[in-house]
């Protein structure tokens, strides 16, 4: 018998399970999760989902949250984690690397598995977190679906366009911009502090800092790099607020997908944005999660 | 320092909240002090993971510190449609997460009990700990406000939530009881809360005394700033007559220290000395309005802890 069925208890009529948060030992460091048991009967299908970075992960969370309780609602198990450095889990920001975050997804799978006693679980990941299922799961056996909500194909790329905050963020604080992207991408490629007059620039999103090895890794990052044939069967949803575009390399990534197969790919065109700043609220009837849950069979 | 999650309940829903305690046990079986980092849109992290920071630095000084996510925030449970983030602060400016606050300072007095209770919030969560000690029985002791806004993001006006009412002291908490056979009957068998009543009353004698004594730099409602948040100035006046300390902390480019100044200070500070002997105002160079950058929270939980301890008895 599934160690979920024994498990799980049916909630009460009406109400919504909260969720169970636990800390669990990876490497000798807390990740934090949150897990979101199956409620009535289990359908045997569990996932793991991977946040967003830096700013766009702490919005969203609570999307994740939700998405999870979906999932639970329709007798499928959740595991809702933070990265090392992210959340509440032991770490800082700066210190972690793709290596780690990656590390953390493979812990997490495991401790889903070990949760659910199933021995495969699926992925699903959203920007940041979408790339990193997608990388995880080429080395893994185990993974049964991806779910990939606007991943970055090239994470690199969005990364040194969001510096550009960093760079207007100086005539605020100095009146005058002192280090352009490119030197303050050198900087931390270098393990340099971009020290001006006592703040350090090496950041991203206002405040969130780049380490050395994180943007090492990241540059190597490209998704259409990658070996297709190993990846499980895969969504890839291109979210997007009008009238911005899917980016080219999104559109080519999913459609070398779908000439390999087993591949669902669709474009969202909403003004709803899981990750961005400028919304509080999920509304659970949203495009995103009726095509995923639907891709699912869960719908 | 060590960490577990607690899930509490608000109302009908189910907060997620994390409890960050200090490693050596309370000397005489309780903290000294305590903190409640008050959850804003960002959740219990806080912008750029700022209350996850100040919580452990608080832990690794020897003082619990307890953060949590407001109902359809983060993991708690709740619904909420998606909104634009303004009309979500302007309905926390109406003291729409008091009652989460209220939970999760119940919550944390279950879980760790210390002698001095201490919130802490960044914008609309220091506002909620202002509003929610106004009400908070036993009030905390001292609150460090990050950047309070004194006025509403945008005013479409008072919004009659259930909180804002107990806040707007007493007229709305209290004049219906007067009405109230069954409030009186538990008055008079001794069942009602007469330190909340008696700190109502002095802070409707004193804001009465206020506006009677002319010391007023302003004398019509035109002289204040359309979108003035009046529940800011009635629930300041609460927490002063119930002697809380309040630190308040801005930092220098941010428009609502600004706000704060010209607005509140300039028009209201000199008319009632209480204010200057509760309160301190301390300004964060070069800081932004959600203190994203790690200077500045190091800034901030040395001026917090400073303030704290300097109402803590010493150290042998």
């Amino acid at each position: 018998m599934l160690l979920e069925t024994r498990m799980n208890r049916r909630p009460q009529e009406g109400k919504i399970a909260p969720g169970c948060p636990f800390f669990y030992e990876n490497k000798g460091r807390k990740l934090f999760g949150v897990h979101f048991a199956a409620e009535g009967e289990f359908r045997g299908q569990a996932h793991v989902l991977c946040n967003a970075f830096g700013v766009e992960g702490e919005n969203g969370r609570a999307y994740l949250s939700r998405f999870a309780r979906c999932l639970a609602a329709r007798g499928c198990s959740a595991l809702r984690f933070d990265y090392p450095g992210f959340g509440d889990s032991d770490g800082e920001f700066g210190e972690e690397d793709i290596s780690s975050m990656c590390n953390s997804i493979d812990r997490s799978i495991e401790e889903l598995k070990q949760r659910t006693g199933l021995p495969r679980v699926g992925l699903l990941g959203m920007r940041l977190g979408a790339t990193l299922a997608a990388l995880v799961s080429l080395r893994r056996s185990d993974i049964d679906s991806l779910v990939l909500w606007e991943p970055l194909v090239r994470p690199f790329e969005t990364l040194y366009a969001d510096l550009r905050a960093t760079v207007t963020a100086q005539t605020v604080l100095f009146k005058q911009v002192h280090l352009t992207r490119d030197q303050i991408v050198e900087n931390i490629l270098a393990g340099r502090p971009s020290f001006v007059s006592g703040y350090n620039l090496n950041v991203i999103h206002d405040g969130f800092e780049l380490g050395s090895r994180f943007l090492k890794e990241v540059k190597e990052i490209d998704l259409l790099a990658v070996d297709l044939l190993r990846v499980p069967k895969t969504q890839v949803l291109s979210v997007k607020r009008p009238p911005s575009e899917t980016p080219p390399k999104l559109v080519q990534f999913a459609e070398a997908l779908r000439q390999r197969g087993d591949c669902h790919s669709a474009v969202i065109a909403s003004p709803d944005l899981p990750w961005a700043p400028d919304l509080v609220g999920v509304d659970e009837h949203n495009e995103i999660f009726r095509q995923t849950l639907s891709w699912l069979g869960l719908q | 320092m060590r960490e577990r999650p607690v899930v509490f309940q608000s109302g009908k829903e189910q907060l997620h909240g994390i409890l960050s305690l200090p490693d050596a046990a309370p000397a005489q079986g309780r903290d000294e002090a305590g903190i409640v980092l008050v959850g804003t849109i960002r959740g219990r992290c806080g912008a750029n993971r700022q209350y996850e920071r100040y919580a452990r630095a608080f832990a690794n000084a020897g003082i619990p510190a307890f953060r949590f996510d407001n109902a359809c925030l983060g993991d708690s449970t709740g619904k909420l449609d998606p909104i634009d983030h303004r009309i979500f602060y302007t309905r926390g400016q109406n003291g729409e997460y008091v009652n989460d606050l209220l939970s999760a300072v119940q919550a944390f007095r279950k879980e760790a009990n210390p002698r001095r209770l201490i919130l802490m919030g960044l914008c609309g969560g220091a506002l909620t700990a202002l509003l929610a000690n106004a009400v908070l029985s036993p009030p905390a002791d001292d609150i460090v406000l990050l950047a309070v806004p004194v006025l509403f993001e945008r005013f479409d006006g008072y919004v009659p939530t259930h909180a804002a009412r107990a806040i707007d002291i007493p007229r709305n908490t209290y004049w219906d009881k007067v009405w109230s056979p069954e409030a009186w009957a538990r008055l008079l068998t001794g069942q009602s809360r007469m330190d909340v009543i008696a700190a109502c009353g002095k802070s409707t004698l004193h804001t009465a005394w206020i506006k009677a004594s002319k010391r007023l730099s302003f004398s019509t409602d035109s002289d204040l700033h359309p979108r003035f948040n009046r529940h800011f100035l009635r629930a300041l006046d609460a927490n002063v007559s119930r002697k809380t300390r309040l630190l308040f902390i801005f930092g220098l480019t941010d428009p609502l220290r600004s706000d704060f100044e010209n607005q509140f200070k300039t028009i209201f500070w000199s008319s009632n000395p209480a204010y200057e002997a509760c309160s301190e105002i301390q300004y964060i160079p070069g800081c932004n309005h959600s203190f994203t950058r790690r200077e500045w929270q190091d800034e901030v939980i040395r001026l917090s802890l400073y303030f704290i301890g300097s109402c803590l008895p010493k150290a042998a």
